[in-house]
């Protein structure tokens, strides 16, 4: 074992991390090496050093003062309980005001083809995709990426209902 | 007693009294972190509930893909961190400060010094070197842990900790050759 690695497995071997196999190498490489044997040594020193720095501990009542925030959010933003998943990761990844316009305005004219009457789409629905150059998104949810909860309560075979059922995918997405 | 990942799917049902365990059972965790990441205690307070509270916000997205503890880790850093770079903007912000508020054992005031050499030499790190360090030294991490939790691999974290050691000895030579 050659001196570098040696000491790079060190702090390791000071935790009782390393597998036999890498400790008995340290070891035997710290009986010949004298060099490495000081560099241990002044591991240690350092290490001990390091933690003899005490933390203040946790403030008094600070449990206390965490559930009142926490009551107060709850009141502010309405029970935790999420009746749905909401959208997906890249939502939270800054997608402008101006984007969720353009894909409102792309799902408005989806809509009015599919009350067109282009009945050929049906067997190729459930793959469908809306090429969005500025975010790039696979429409997997229709229900979850533009939000549109009111369309959830329409009666069977109405347009909204038959646009929700052409652009929604089952997605095992995690949110 | 219910594992953290239970107690986390019961918040996500609402439940605030499992919040008030998970809160009980991880505070030490969160303050520690915060106050080694920035050194004083009120910003560690702030930044230990505000951790908190995120939990809470993001419990029915919660997925136990790592340990919890490792996930409020993450949090914590991530709060430390946006707190480094407001202080870093405003200039009265010092982030050298060891606090004189902080309530210490009497034995130790006379390691006064040390405790001032090691809490400067720590503030003069790297942010990620500094994250490495305290996770490792101090929260007792183990290399993928600290992957995990500041987003490295195995051998980022290994190659930020020696030279978050080698950075430190070259800082404190003069007390550690004593
Ligand atoms: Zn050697």
């Amino acid at each position: 074992m050659r001196c570098d690695r040696a000491q790079i497995l060190m702090d390791r071997y000071l935790a009782e991390e390393l597998p036999a196999v890498e400790r008995e190498d340290l070891e035997s490489h710290l009986r010949e090496c004298p060099g490495c044997q000081q560099q241990l040594a002044q591991l240690q020193t350092l290490l001990g050093t390091l933690r003899s720095v005490p933390a203040p501990p946790v403030p008094q009542g600070f449990v206390g003062r965490v559930m009142v925030m926490a009551g107060q959010e709850i009141e502010r933003q309405g029970p935790l309980v999420q009746v749905r998943p909401r959208p997906a990761s890249w939502w939270r990844h800054g997608v402008t005001p101006q984007q969720i316009g353009f894909a409102a305005a792309l799902a408005a004219g989806l809509l009015v083809g599919v009350m067109l009457g282009h009945q050929t789409w049906q067997h190729s629905a459930r793959t469908s995709t809306i090429d969005r150059p500025t975010a790039n998104v696979q429409v997997t949810d229709a229900e979850n990426v533009y939000l549109i909860d009111y369309l959830t309560g329409t009666p069977r075979g109405s347009f909204p209902e038959i646009y929700l059922s052409l652009t929604s995918v089952d997605s095992d997405q995690e949110f | 007693m219910r594992s953290d990942e239970e107690l986390m799917s019961a918040v996500a049902e609402g439940d605030l009294s499992a919040f008030e365990q998970l809160v009980r059972r991880h505070q030490g965790t969160a303050w520690n972190a915060a106050f080694r990441l920035v050194g004083d205690v009120h910003a560690a307070e702030d930044i230990a509930q505000e951790a908190f509270l995120r939990v809470l916000r993001a419990a029915s997205r919660y997925r136990p893909t790592a340990a919890f503890r490792t996930y409020l880790y993450r949090i914590v850093t991530r709060l430390c961190c946006d707190h480094r770079r407001r202080i870093v903007a405003s200039p009265s912000g010092d982030v050298d400060a060891w606090p004189s508020q902080a309530p210490l054992p009497e034995d130790v005031a006379s390691s006064q010094e040390v405790h001032s050499s090691v809490n400067k030499a720590l503030a003069s790190l790297p942010a990620r070197q500094k994250e490495a360090v305290i996770l490792r030294y101090y929260e007792g991490l183990s290399y993928t842990e600290i992957g995990q939790v500041i987003g490295a691999t195995r051998k980022g974290v290994e190659r930020l900790l020696a030279r978050g050691r080698a950075a430190l000895a070259g800082k404190l030579s003069e007390l550690l050759e004593e």
